[in-house]
Parts: structure tokens; C-alpha cells; sequence
């Protein structure tokens, strides 16, 4: 009972993660038909930002509250000069765009960091465990998981209930319709890029403690999370949360359960899912 | 602008006739560059004249390499019958993904290729007394050809340069066949071919399948060259290689491919001499190419050379 307590623990942790980098992914999809796969690289930037903080003040929580800013930066030049440009060609060639950066933003990150693997420790508050159900539970996961439902909570309130959600839904509905109307969806787009790479650098920044800081991380998650993203259904909010904690739980027990196996079962939920249901669960079909 | 391809050809089987001149170093750096022009002129066939952006070929380079390697090793095969029974699984294994890829397209395709190429990655991690996992395989014996071994740089390269002109002609015979003509069909406007009657479904499955085989082609010659393998040939950083050397190139061209994969690795060497940062380079020389030369080197080469032979009519 208590191993089943803790892979669920860490399956929500995990999904917590994948939400965090798929509900960008998924927005920008859904508002301008942009696949960003270098969005694995804000994740890793913020990673990194987040190690440099905490050589420099020790404190996890200015690195919280800062270290998401790099990534936003790096996608707010990545989108005005490069996506931009690009917006009236086939979204094949966004992959493509967007595919070189993750060259590019993986070498840089090793020219300043270098390719050393390294660690973060959680903060004092958040260290030692908890008995949960007679399971030991890291405080930090803990912490973790309330956290990701809050940054989901919050998401979903900005998206259904504030002015600028409902441009971004209209928008995602009907991208030139909400033009029509008056919407900037160009701008809209370019401020849901930064806030979609904001959430994975933040995904970085409180996933260092508990995976580490190193180079490869970006595409170690992208993968799993582009996973969430097509299972859940391209530009669907509650597609992505649904989707990333299935895809966590899968992915957990796989490992716990069936080792051996642990890498094949994630690519199998999609393979099946897109099979049967080729725009994923509560994606919608587009033309 | 009919002479210009076979002008492209014989000059092209002129340079690679002079090749072995340049000694055996040069040699190994030029057979690469042919091998790695298979791969990615299998994977053009998909993406600039299918339209399909597979994001898992290095699956079915791999598996060629691995059939000859494997086989070579633990059964004492020739490596000529390992380079049959590498391209035929090759075949067959891109049959079997096309089969389930097909049904979907766009980002899903990318996706599904992806998966079914991690999955056989995680086979080829996990299969270690056949695969020897990330270690890989070596002891590999090369054939002989006409009592000669392939351990010999000149005889290794004639063999890849040979393979490299053969898939050449075939692609050229094969976009410019009526089954060319429909593959470009369903790139151009899918709806419309549907339309018309054309079963695209089968269509698309055959040209998965034959730029699956293809890649086969250049997975057991690169058996030949390298004598080893490891899990890298199947990881998905290959696959996304191919494809930046595809567009590097030209995606919309036979030939483009393949000068792609020349300046990839041309580039790669030549910044790995200097420093380590050779990702920087080739992502920042893919970004430009992507905006601002989507033809690609070689397709921007042909468009200059067709109208400059145009302002001489």
C-alpha cells in the first residue's frame, strides 16, 4: 500500500512537470498553429538559471521567484525575430525553425554552464519527509504537487474567467474571426509564447532539486511532454492536464512495475491513442 | 535545361572517380558524406516529395546496420548476405510502421514516427546479447569483393560510391515515373488526389516503405565503413540530423539531400577541429537556411542555374 501511495506521489509529481510544459505547448498550438519544439530548452534554461541563483544567494526562493525570467527572455527575441517572420508558412517550417534552436540554445547552455552535471538541494522549509498513509514522502514533492495544482488553478481562472483569456479562447476557436472582432492575435500570440516558456522555465526551476541540472534535460522532458500534448489533444487546456497526469501515472508505474519495459510504455499510450483517436482526447479535428 | 542533369551526373561520377586521389584520410570523410546522402535522400523522398516529415528514418538505417553487424558477429555471415537481409528487414519494418503511420498526418505523423522509433531504440538498449547495448557490437569481419577486402579505404569507398549512384538513379527514375508524379501529387494538394480517385493511403504507405528500404541501402554500407554500431544509430538525434540536412540542402530536389549531407558533416568537422560548439553552428547555419533559403543550397543553385540558361535562349 505505501509503494503504491509513493509511485502516486511521484506520478503526480511528474505530472505536475509535464503540465507545466505542456500547457504552453498546447496554447501555442491551439492560438497560431506554432509547434515549438524547442520549448524543452526554456525548461532547461530555467534549470540552469535556477543553479546559477543558488550558487549566488543560497536561496531557493529568490530562485522561485526570478529564475523562470531568462526563458521568457530567450522566447520573447526567439518569437519577435525568428517565429514572426515565419507566421504565413506552413507549420511544418515552425518545426523546423524551431528544431535549429534547440541546437543552438543546447550549445550555449554548455559554453556558460559547461557540461558538468549538477545538483540542487530544496530549501531548509521543504526538506526531510512526511508519513503519508505509512509511505515516507519527501516534503519537496509534497510541495510539488500542491504546487502544480496551483499553477493549473491559476491558468484555468486566467483562461475562463479574465478579459484576456477569453481573447485567448476566442482565439484559439477561430483565430481570424477573433481578428475580425478586433482581437491583436498576433500580439495575444506573442504574449501567451512568453507565458507558455515562462511555465517551462518555471518547470525547470522547481524540477532542478529533484532531477538534477545538466545538459539533455531539454529534450528528456520535451519528449514526454510533446506526448502529453498529442494525447491530450493539440490546444486543449483540460486535454493537457488530463493527459499529462495520465501519461505520469503510466509512466511511473511502468518503471515500478514492468522495468524492463519502463521506456516502451509511454510511446505505447500515444501510439494507441492517436490510432484510435488520431486529435487526441479532447482535441478537436482541424482542417 | 534538359542537358542539366545528366551534366549534373557525369560530372558527378567524374568526381567521384577522382576522389581516391585525394588519399585515404579525405576518402573516409567523402564515403561518409555518400553514406549519410543515402540516408537523407531516403528521407527527401518523404518529406520534399511526399510531404511527410518523419521524424524516426534513422529506425530503418538502423536496423540494416545492426541485421549486417549482428549477423556478421554472432553467426559468421558475410556481410553480403547481411547487406540482403539487412535491406529486406529494413523494408519490412518500414512496411509495418508505415502501415500504422499513414493513418495519421501533420504533427501526429511526426509524433508516431518518433514513438515507433524510440520504441525499437529501447529494444536496442535493452537486447543486449544481441544489440550489446550502448557498448555496441565489434569484431565485425568486412566482405570481400573480387578477393579483395573491404578493409581497404579504395575498395570501401568504390562500394559506397556505387550504392550512392545507384540509389541516385533510381530516385531520379522514380519522381520523374507516373508514381513520382502521384507522390508530388499528394504533397502538393491531398484533397485534390483523393479527389481525383487516387487511393493516397497506399500511396503514401509505398513511398514510406520504399524510402524505408532505401535507407537501408545506406544503413548496411554504413556497416561496411564503420565495421561497428551502437544504440547512437537509432537515437532520434540521427533522425533529426536527416532531416536537417534534407532542408539544408533542398527538400524539393533529388540531388539536395545529399549536398546537404555534405555541408552537415563538412560543417561538423570543420568546427570540431576549432572547438566543441559544432551543435551552435549547424543550428544557427539551419535557422537562416529555414528563413531565408527554404529551397535549399542545392535547390537555390538549380533555380540560378536554370535561369541563367534561360537568359541565354
Amino acid at each position: 500500500m505505501d509503494f503504491i501511495i509513493t509511485q502516486l506521489i511521484n506520478s503526480l509529481v511528474f505530472g505536475s512537470l509535464l503540465f507545466m510544459m505542456a500547457a504552453g505547448l498546447s496554447l501555442i498550438f491551439g492560438l497560431m498553429n506554432v509547434v515549438n519544439v524547442a520549448h524543452g530548452s526554456f525548461f532547461m534554461v530555467g534549470a540552469f538559471t535556477a543553479y546559477t541563483i543558488m550558487q549566488w544567494s543560497g536561496n531557493f526562493w529568490i530562485a522561485l521567484g526570478v529564475g523562470w525570467v531568462p526563458s521568457v527572455i530567450v522566447a520573447v527575441l526567439i518569437e519577435r525575430f525568428f517565429i514572426k517572420p515565419l507566421y504565413n508558412r506552413g507549420h511544418l517550417d515552425q518545426v523546423l525553425l524551431t528544431f535549429g534552436f534547440i541546437y543552438v540554445l543546447a550549445d550555449i547552455t554548455h559554453y556558460l554552464w559547461g557540461p558538468e552535471i549538477r545538483n540542487i538541494s530544496p530549501p531548509e522549509t521543504l526538506s526531510g519527509v512526511i508519513e503519508v498513509a505509512g509511505a515516507y514522502i519527501p516534503r519537496y514533492r509534497l510541495f510539488l504537487v500542491a504546487f502544480g495544482g496551483v499553477v493549473a488553478a491559476l491558468l484555468w481562472w486566467f483562461l475562463e474567467r479574465s478579459r484576456i483569456g477569453a481573447m485567448v479562447r476566442a482565439g484559439v476557436d477561430d483565430a481570424a474571426t477573433a481578428a475580425g472582432i478586433g482581437i491583436n492575435v498576433p500580439l495575444l500570440f506573442g504574449c501567451i509564447f512568453a507565458l507558455g516558456a515562462g511555465l517551462a522555465g518555471l518547470g525547470g526551476v522547481v524540477a532542478s532539486p529533484i532531477l538534477g541540472v545538466y545538459l539533455g534535460m531539454d529534450i528528456e522532458i520535451l519528449i514526454p511532454a510533446f506526448i502529453v500534448v498529442v494525447v491530450g489533444g493539440m490546444g486543449s487546456l483540460r486535454g493537457a492536464l488530463v493527459a499529462s497526469i495520465l501519461v505520469a501515472v503510466v509512466d511511473t508505474f511502468g518503471k515500478a512495475y514492468f522495468p524492463d519495459y519502463a521506456l516502451f510504455m509511454i510511446y505505447l499510450l500515444m501510439v494507441v491513442v492517436l490510432l484510435t483517436r488520431p486529435h487526441g482526447l479532447f482535441g478537436i479535428a482541424r482542417g | 535545361m534538359k542537358f542539366l542533369r545528366p551534366a549534373v551526373f557525369l560530372a558527378l561520377i567524374a568526381l567521384l572517380g577522382l576522389a581516391p586521389l585525394a588519399g585515404d584520410y579525405t576518402l573516409g570523410i567523402v564515403a561518409e558524406i555518400l553514406i549519410y546522402g543515402i540516408f537523407a535522400m531516403s528521407l527527401g523522398l518523404l518529406i520534399g516529395f511526399t510531404g511527410l516529415m518523419s521524424f524516426g528514418h534513422a529506425a530503418f538505417f538502423g536496423i540494416s546496420t545492426y541485421t549486417v553487424i549482428a549477423l556478421g558477429v554472432h553467426l559468421g555471415i558475410s556481410g553480403w548476405w547481411g547487406m540482403a537481409a539487412g535491406i529486406c528487414l529494413s523494408a519490412l519494418a518500414a512496411a509495418f510502421v508505415g502501415l500504422f503511420c499513414i493513418r495519421v498526418s501533420g504533427i501526429p505523423f511526426l509524433m508516431l514516427t518518433m514513438a515507433f522509433s524510440q520504441l525499437l531504440f529501447s529494444v536496442a538498449l535493452k537486447w543486449r546479447n544481441v544489440t550489446g547495448g550502448t557498448d555496441g557490437l565489434t569484431g565485425f569481419v568486412r566482405p570481400t569483393l573480387f578477393g579483395m577486402s573491404l578493409d581497404d579505404a579504395v575498395m570501401r569507398y568504390a562500394v559506397v560510391a556505387l550504392g550512392f549512384v545507384l540509389v541516385l538513379g533510381f530516385l531520379w527514375l522514380l519522381v520523374r515515373s507516373p508514381l513520382g508524379s502521384i507522390f508530388i501529387g499528394i504533397r502538393d494538394n491531398e484533397q485534390r488526389m483523393r479527389a481525383i480517385g487516387y487511393p493516397v493511403q497506399r500511396f503514401k504507405f509505398l513511398a514510406f516503405t520504399i524510402a524505408g528500404t532505401l535507407a537501408g541501402v545506406g544503413g548496411a554500407l554504413y556497416a561496411f565503413f564503420n565495421a561497428f554500431v551502437s544504440t547512437d544509430i537509432l537515437h532520434w538525434a540521427l533522425s533529426g540530423d536527416a532531416i536537417i540536412m534534407v532542408v539544408l540542402g533542398g527538400s524539393a530536389t533529388v540531388f539536395g539531400p545529399a549536398v546537404g549531407a555534405a555541408i552537415f558533416l563538412l560543417l561538423k568537422n570543420i568546427v570540431s577541429s576549432h572547438n566543441e560548439y559544432w551543435m551552435l553552428w549547424i543550428g544557427a547555419t539551419f535557422i537562416l537556411s529555414v528563413m531565408f533559403l527554404r529551397q535549399g543550397v542545392w535547390g537555390f543553385l538549380v533555380g540560378c542555374a536554370q535561369s541563367a540558361l534561360g537568359k541565354l535562349k
